[in-house]
């Protein structure tokens, strides 16, 4: 059953989307034999460990998510084809006997831990432009380094209405304000932003808009519908912050003159309608074209050598997993600190969180958080900051992260449990 | 912390600061030890009496920086104001207060008072272009730079000017504000290139004709560096070579600057470039400082592969110094080495007897080991083994293991080898060695002859030969030797792109001992070539084999990283 169609269903049953949870606690026997997928310090490649579970979901294989027990592990059928792959992977499987297996449920009935059933493999699309290579993007570096299969969608395939074959949809660094990331004046000259600046208004042309600035914005509404009609959303550095930026600025010009032949509204701030935004509330927005900064929603400012600060690192919370498995699964991890990495986006300032936000994770004491999550409609979204978290003060042409080199990655981790969340079964609130 | 509180004390009593020193030393000590709060209090006792004393004014803004409380200041500045309203340190500090506190009207009125008030100072001109270029107003501080110009004149503001338009990329009017700078201040030639050397490609050569017919010769220096930065060394040189000014510590500073720019890209033709530039810098200079710039001259030349330029330098040397220095010998040796690599070994062992004496016997004897590889090079491994002689040195073993096995001497090989232990400093040269010992290991022979024949051939270059030889000798053996030698011979012409002899010698490896412990070996080699001739299916077949069949193997985590690399799922390079 697709995402959708199941909140569908579950929402005939008169329960809000953001409030559903997921179907957790069932400990359903494995027919066959079981593997488990150890998740903790002594997992030999985590990444590769959640391809191995997406491939054998795909093949219709059952599985589980075991929250918070050995680092957010797994249980899947032993199949051979599982082992194979894992072996060929380098990922640690474990033997489990029948009496193991009732064990590890009954250490999980009794601790802050849960199991959640895994159904069916997400169709997952990656919004990029055409012509960039899968290095350029966190999401796509660990998705080809998992074996995680995805499509890529750009504007045209948004805007005809793609996204409905897609059950995850995730958005990297994309500037949905039009503005080039704002590299324009700073960087004019550089044969990377001739070509993209070139690749933007084509498209733009192409589909009948004035200019890049309104193409992004008709984007950045279709990819909030998506989300309304209970679409998974993951986005990461600039996405999260011009994403909300251009749903916010309806009817408001907030790009620069070189991107659409008008300068940004002098009132534009104030002009901002965040009920139509996601995620954020309340920002101001930075007026220079000059400075790669958008807002003060990014509480690092990398680019405003006045505002920048330092990178530290980041705590994730422990969330009940039998109370509250949504939150729980996106933070699964082998270590619960994590170095901070810099992104145009690399953090999310608190004061201008929506109160409704959920926060995956925070600096203790800074005054912005990493990695947020919310409901939007049917759907979910969830947002972290930062360009690569193996990378982390990542410059463009850097050469690309190997992630053979970073197998037990903690922050490329987080971005794996978004890819998994989706397969996870539902079921309504119990009330 | 004693150093830079000496530094301090010197700056102040530079600046004729001693009397307001004494009077803030107690609050002063409190701020060291971390008590902010007494200090302030001390500051501000200090300042109740003096209210215009810059070092207790200076030292209160510290203080309440480190407390957060910085606002609380504004009572003693205004006293100060007050007491000496021609402060320029006053009127800068009063210019922070603002920028940190207050918004940018505050920053604006309190800039254009201080020009009001001090109205041949460039100062404030300075602070508010800083202070807007740092709000990301770039634009607005280049106006601010221009009214600066304008009352001032260009000189006095280029720097500052030519910063800001690198920032918004008018490299035209950079270039020119840059040349003015520079005429007036050589040393700044390498900072305009820093700045302009990221201009668009498009734009370098209407740039540099722009630097050309500037006034003075501050374009031509800046253009030298930039060369530099461009990858054109050997150009940079020749034109910097042809505008140096005539003034000797001028030109010192210039030639400093450029050598050391040349280095920074560790090219030949920038060690070379750099090498000239510290040759003139002696002649402009004397005594240690001339000595110096030789010595780093000859070792510039002698890293270039410039073997007539390093001993032109160190003749030199030895005729003004005596030949005693520390300095000399380290550049002596570095020469030699240069001399053996170049294949100049019976120079280098001249050299080396004349100066052995002088330099650290640690030198020396890895001098001796470049020697003896240089004779090994060469082919004579008797003339290796003698310039070795007795040395029991680990390094000393680790060649000789090398000479015994190109002489076939298998047992003795592994003898050396075994003496010299596991720790070697070339990382190449560890897989090397531990390569040869597990062909030592598994031909298990004391003297195979043709065997090291093979070898040598193969460390002489001849790997073609070498290959066909390996072959040969492996018909000879055991199958564990035979499957070893294949497997070796089969790596060696995957390195060297021979493919298709790759893959027949390292088929003939896996067929000569289908399970034996070299088959990881010999399949990972095969997958290699395969992935190599882009003949990726196959690779993969390989790999997988390797990995799901010897998965305790030690080639495993190199075959998933090929696996990896050949399924496209980590970057190519």
């Amino acid at each position: 059953m697709k995402r959708r169609e199941f909140i569908g269903a579950a929402a005939a049953i008169c329960v809000p989307a953001g409030l559903q949870k997921v179907q957790a606690g069932r400990s359903p026997s494995f027919a066959a034999p079981t593997l488990l997928i150890p998740m903790d310090g002594r997992q030999t490649n985590h990444l590769k460990a959640y391809g191995v579970m997406f491939r054998a979901l795909k093949r219709d294989a059952q599985g589980e998510w075991l929250l918070n027990y050995r680092g957010g592990s797994f249980f899947v059928s032993a199949d051979a084809d599982t082992r194979r792959e894992a072996a060929l992977d380098g990922v640690l499987v474990e033997d489990v006997t029948g009496s193991g297996e009732v064990d590890i449920r009954g250490t999980i009935a009794a601790n802050n831990m849960e199991t959640v059933p895994l159904e069916k493999a997400p169709r997952v699309a990656v919004y990029v432009p055409p012509n960039t290579a899968p290095w350029d993007d966190a999401v796509t570096m660990a998705l080809e380094y998992a074996g995680i299969e995805y499509d890529r969608v750009w504007d045209p395939d948004v805007l005809a209405g793609r996204l409905d074959d897609y059950e995850w949809l995730h958005l990297h660094h994309e500037d949905f304000t039009g503005q080039y990331s704002k590299f324009f004046l700073t960087t004019s000259g550089a044969p990377w932003l001739r070509e993209m600046v070139r690749l933007q208004e084509q498209t733009a042309r192409s589909l009948g808009m004035a200019n890049p600035a309104e193409l992004k914005k008709a984007v950045a509404h279709a990819v909030r519908d998506y989300v309304s009609d209970g679409g998974f959303l993951f986005a990461m550095c600039t996405a999260t912050e011009t994403l909300a930026l251009a749903l916010a600025a309806d009817g408001v010009d907030i790009a620069a003159t070189f991107s659409d032949g008008t300068p940004m509204d002098p009132d534009a701030t104030r002009r901002l309608r965040w009920d139509r935004s996601l995620a954020f509330a309340g920002a101001e927005l930075e007026p220079s074209p000059a400075i790669a900064s958008f807002s003060d929603i990014d509480g690092h400012q990398v680019n405003h050598p006045a505002r920048r600060q330092q990178l530290g690192a980041f705590t994730l919370f422990n969330f009940s997993a039998k109370i509250d498995p949504v939150p729980a699964m996106l933070v699964q991890c082998h270590r619960n600190v994590i170095p901070d990495f810099y992104g145009l986006t690399t953090s999310y300032t608190r004061t201008r969180l929506r109160p409704d936000v959920i926060v995956l994770a925070e600096e203790p004491g800074a005054p912005w958080v990493k990695y947020i999550h919310g409901n939007h409609g049917d759907g979910t979204w969830t947002f972290l900051g930062g360009h690569d978290p193996e990378d982390p003060q990542h410059q463009i042409g850097d050469p690309p992260t190997d992630l053979s080199l970073y197998p037990n990655s903690p922050g490329y981790r987080l971005i794996l449990n978004n890819v998994l969340f989706p397969a996870a079964k539902k079921r309504e609130l119990k009330t | 912390m004693n150093r830079v509180v000496s530094i301090l004390v010197v700056g102040l009593l530079a600046s004729g600061g001693l009397p307001g020193l004494a009077r803030a030393q107690a609050p002063l000590d409190l701020e060291r030890g971390g008590r902010f709060a007494e200090a302030a209090d001390g500051y501000r006792a200090v300042l109740a009496g003096s209210p215009a004393d810059v070092n207790a004014l200076l030292g209160l803004e510290r203080v309440l920086q480190r407390l957060g409380a910085l606002e609380s200041i504004r009572p003693q500045l205004a006293h100060a104001l007050e007491a000496e309203p021609q402060s320029e340190t006053i009127r800068e500090l009063q210019f922070r207060i603002a920028a940190a506190l207050d918004g940018a009207d505050s920053v604006t009125v309190i800039a254009a008072q201080w020009m009001a008030r001090l109205p041949r100072s460039a100062g404030p001109f300075r602070a508010w272009a800083g202070w807007l270029a740092g709000q990301g107003a770039v634009e607005e501080a280049r106006r601010v730079i221009a009214q600066g110009r304008r009352r001032f004149g260009d000189a006095r503001f280029a720097q500052y000017g030519a910063q800001l338009a690198v920032l918004v990329g008018d490299w035209d009017e950079a270039a020119m504000l840059w040349a003015v700078a520079v005429n007036t201040s050589p040393g700044l030639a390498a900072s305009a290139s820093a700045g302009l050397s990221r201009m668009p490609e498009e734009r370098r050569e209407v740039v540099v004709a722009a630097l050309a017919d500037g006034t003075g010769s501050g374009g031509a220096w800046i253009t030298a560096h930039l060369l530099v930065a461009w990858d054109r060394p050997g150009e940079g040189w020749a034109l910097l070579a042809a505008t140096l000014p005539a003034d000797e510590s001028q030109a010192a500073v210039l030639l400093r600057r450029f050598a050391d720019r040349a280095a920074e890209f560790g090219s030949s033709d920038g060690f070379r470039a750099r090498g000239f530039a510290l040759e003139r810098l002696a002649e402009v200079t004397s005594g240690t400082v001339a000595d110096r710039a030789r010595l780093d001259a000859a070792q510039a030349f002698a890293n270039a592969g410039s073997l007539a330029g390093a001993q032109r330098l160190l003749d030199r040397i030895r005729s003004t110094t005596g030949a005693t220095s520390r300095d000399a010998a380290t550049a002596m040796a570095t020469f030699i080495r240069v001399l053996a690599d170049a294949g100049q070994v019976e120079e280098a062992e001249a050299r080396l007897a004349e100066w052995e004496s002088r330099l650290p016997s640690r030198d020396a004897e890895r001098i001796r080991e470049t020697l003896a590889w240089g004779w090994i090079r060469r082919g004579d491994l008797d003339r290796a083994e003698r310039l070795l002689g007795d040395s029991a040195s680990v390094g000393a073993h680790g060649v000789m293991g090398w000479v015994a096995l190109y002489r076939g001497e298998l047992a003795a090989a592994k003898q050396h080898f075994d003496s010299a232990g596991p720790q070697v400093a070339d990382r190449a040269e560890a897989t090397r060695r531990s390569s040869a010992l597990v062909l030592l290991e598994r031909v298990k022979a004391a003297r195979v002859p043709p065997l090291g024949d093979a070898l040598f051939r193969v460390a002489q270059g001849d790997t073609a030969q070498g290959i066909e030889a390996l072959r040969d000798v492996a018909r000879r053996l055991t199958p564990g030797g035979q499957a070893a030698v294949l497997a070796l011979a089969g790596e060696m012409a995957s390195k060297s792109g021979d493919l298709a002899t790759a893959e027949t010698v390292l088929l003939a490896a896996l067929a000569s001992e289908p399970e034996g412990p070299m088959a990881p070996t010999a399949t990972l080699g095969l997958a290699q070539a395969y992935a190599s001739a882009g003949r990726n299916a196959e690779a993969i077949d390989r790999l997988e084999h390797l990995i799901l069949t010897y998965p305790e193997s030690a080639v495993v985590p190199q075959a998933r990283r090929l696996l990896d690399r050949v399924r496209g799922m980590v970057p190519s390079s």
